[in-house]
């Protein structure tokens, strides 16, 4: 059996969809948009549940929400999970009550019913469950309460399809009963419910009906009654009625079923909010977190753990193999292959996989704790004076773990152009994989000031993010900017759904090593063992090394004018990590320590921080690339995005090694 | 009078959003916000940024540009 999840955003949709399923069966994409689709198995093994993105309504406004609107279309559910929040039924309800209207067997969640009870609203489920006509549990997802019950409902008896029929008065209805005549008859879905979306003007039921029928009569009949509506009762469009109609219908149910007593105020969230979006120190403690977070992830606490990963590997683990090979008189081809290609250039990264693990942990807090809302009306202003809004920031900043979800994340911007900027500067924040390279050259060559350099590209990234929009702006007209954001209450994060979305995210980098890394290593390897003059050359007569000099001379003016360089850049393009790897391969060096000691001799830290410059800006990988190319549905972005960021990267990373130069600084 | 010109912290009750951009209207309507409800300004961020709002028992966020669109009377 396959359910589906419904309900608005911010309450608490993924934490239950957490709770009852143990593990993704899958994450894939919806046909024919990228929008990602989460697949979980029931942990009564009854079946499989479908995270939808939240919506407000049935009628969609940006393409995220769309995506739940087609599935309720096209699905093949068998029921619909809705789970709302007890505190604001009134709103919650209206999304309820149109997929009561759409007709599919459907179980209500009342989600947090302690919250609610705090507030001091009191909801019995028992009448809520009789006025509605479905089965209602009460329960709390962050923490699991009533959720096996909620579970052990999912079944034919509980799943009721409810009988309401709300009246949308004597207009509406003979509107209704007009465009049902003229619906085609073989559609399978309820047409009384076709025709009240249509009546709202939802896209996606008109689209998908717009093939098989014309719509000029159905259009005349509606905007013949939006008149007459908006004549006789004062109001200011079709939907704002049906919007009232609904909300006149859930309070006659609200008052049956809730008792509200003295409203008591939220003070946790306010006084929060007092100083975390506090005219003036909103945007410093806004720095200073992000600041802190580098420092643990680099200096305090992931420096250390990638350090002792780093020694094992390169250590006993390395000599372990070595031994093992030789007792096994494996060829030195084979021997080379595993000792130098694998464990150098895969045992390279993955020493980095600490560092990553703790910076997603600490997105996947931002992100559950209700802090991303607040950081996108801080930024607001800045982004406004760039063509952009303050939503555009929350890609940008999951950009910083990895820019394909970063990408994907855009999506929640309304409007077309402003999405397609977010997702053409998504690619310029820095993320996890860059990270790899830069923890590499600060260890060598800037000890004292680890976190700092690295945050200065961070904020670089982010610079050039900025000053791109502007530029684009010009080409690209924007629509007016929209921004309406809610800002959920802050609640304490779940352990249960911090520790999973930090590995959802991050089992993307340990597969991403076993695979293209790998794969990517192995070819460069392959490439420095083979030469024109035979197999097992110096590494200066190796194949690698005579491509790599054709293309080395562009650098030398940014101070990486070496064939090393040329070559970890060019296999950069498939996943930045290669870069590490590549080196490690490339100097015939085991382990990272003693990469770490010759790459002292070839770099300056000048010419380091130019090549980090360089790694930060240009080219974004190839999995980000093919996302930019399935976001915006367009090759030539795609090209364009590749094309910016090699002028951009070579432009400034010019600009810090001759300006270095003429200063004097770090030779 | 427009939201913009009212009191910090003081309610007022909606009763114009017809000059608001037909997509915020939308997502407004989407959050429960219609002519008739009740609004307090709870902050605004600095050099003309962002408003926060309370309203229908929860908060959102609107540029000034939109909360200047936003019609309402005193109580």
């Amino acid at each position: 059996m396959e359910f589906a999840l419904f309900g608005n955003p911010n309450t608490g949709k993924t934490s239950l969809f957490n709770i009852l399923t143990d593990s993704y069966a899958y994450v894939g994409n919806w046909s024919g948009v990228t929008v990602e689709k989460k697949v979980g198995d029931l942990s009564n093994e009854k079946g499989q549940l479908i995270d939808l993105p939240g919506i407000y309504t049935i009628n969609p406004l940006s393409k995220d929400e769309a995506v739940a609107t087609e599935y309720l279309m096209n699905g093949t559910f068998h029921g619909i999970i809705n789970i709302v929040d007890a505190s604001q039924l009134l709103r919650n309800m209206q999304l309820t009550i149109q997929l009561l209207e759409f007709g599919a067997p459907l179980i209500i969640g009342l989600n947090m019913t302690d919250v609610a009870k705090s507030k001091g609203i009191l909801v019995d489920p028992e009448k809520l469950s009789e006025k509605l006509g479905v089965t209602v549990v009460p329960i709390i997802a962050r923490s699991g309460h009533g959720c096996d019950k909620l579970l052990k409902r999912l079944d034919e008896q509980n799943l009721h399809r409810s009988s309401i029929k709300i009246d949308y008065g004597p207009e509406i209805e003979k509107l209704i009963d007009e465009i049902i005549k003229l619906l085609p008859s073989y559609s399978k879905i309820n047409r009384r419910w076709l025709a009240i979306q249509l009546i709202d003007g939802n896209f996606v039921v008109r689209n998908k009906l717009s093939e098989m029928m014309d719509f000029a009569l159905i259009d005349y009949l509606i905007k013949d009654s939006e008149e007459k509506i908006k004549r006789q009762y004062g109001v200011k469009s079709i939907s704002q009625w049906l919007f009232k109609k609904r909300q006149d219908f859930i309070q006659s149910v609200l008052d049956y079923c809730v008792t509200e007593q003295k409203n008591k105020k939220n003070s946790f969230t306010e006084l929060i909010d007092a100083i975390v979006t506090h005219s003036v120190c909103g945007v410093i403690i806004f720095l200073e977190l992000m600041f802190l977070i580098f420092k643990l992830t680099f200096d305090w606490l992931g420096s250390p753990l990638s350090d002792f990963l780093d020694g094992i590997l390169s250590g006993p683990f390395s000599a372990a193999v070595e031994r093992a090979l030789e007792a096994l008189q494996v060829s030195p081809f084979i021997q080379s292959l595993i000792i130098e290609g694998i464990i150098g250039g895969v045992g390279g990264v993955l020493v980095f996989v600490p560092q990553i693990f703790i910076l997603f942990f600490f997105i996947s807090l931002l992100e559950d704790s209700g802090y991303m809302s607040r950081i996108a009306v801080i930024m607001d202003r800045i982004l406004e004076l760039v063509g952009l809004n303050g939503k555009a920031f929350i890609p940008l900043i999951i950009g910083f773990g990895c820019n394909v979800p970063g990408i994907m994340g855009a999506r929640t911007i309304e409007q077309p152009k402003e999405r397609l900027l977010t997702i053409l500067l998504t690619p310029l924040m820095s993320c996890s994989a860059r990270l790899t390279v830069y923890s590499l050259f600060v260890s060598v060559f800037f000890e004292e000031h680890k976190a700092l350099i690295v945050l200065s590209l961070y904020v670089l990234g982010i610079v050039v993010a900025i000053i791109l929009a502007k530029l684009f702006s010009f080409f690209i007209r924007t629509e007016e900017s929209i921004f309406v954001i809610e800002l959920p209450p802050y609640r304490v994060p779940q352990v249960r759904t911090l520790l999973r979305s930090t590995w959802d995210k991050g089992k993307g980098f340990v597969k991403k090593a076993g695979t293209f890394i790998l794969g990517g290593t192995v070819i460069i390897w392959l490439l420095t063992y083979v030469g024109p003059d035979g197999t097992n050359v110096q590494p200066d007569e190796s194949f690698l090394a005579l491509i790599s000099q054709w293309i080395a001379p562009i650098f030398a003016p940014l101070g990486f004018g070496t064939w090393q360089a040329a070559a970890s850049l060019f296999t950069g393009f498939l996943a930045k990590e290669i870069v590490v790897s590549s080196m490690n391969v490339i100097y015939f060096v085991p382990d990272g320590a003693s990469l770490q000691h010759l790459l002292s001799g070839v770099f300056t830290p000048l010419s380091a921080y130019s090549f980090m410059v360089f790694i930060l800006l240009y080219v974004p990988c190839l999995a980000t690339v093919a996302t930019i190319k399935k976001e915006t549905g367009s090759r030539k972005w795609m090209y364009f995005s590749i094309v910016y960021g090699l002028i951009v990267a070579y432009t400034i990373s010019f600009i810090i090694y001759q300006g270095g130069l003429l200063l004097g600084i770090g030779q | 009078m427009k939201l913009t010109e009212g009191q910090i912290g003081a309610k007022y009750r909606i009763c114009n959003l017809s000059n608001l951009n037909r997509i915020v209207q939308k997502r407004l309507l989407d959050l429960g916000v219609i002519e008739g409800v009740e609004v307090t300004c709870i902050r605004k961020m600095p050099f003309g940024g962002p408003y926060i709002l309370e309203v229908c028992g929860q908060q959102i966020s609107l540029r000034k540009k939109d909360v200047n669109c936003i019609e309402v009377e005193e109580m």
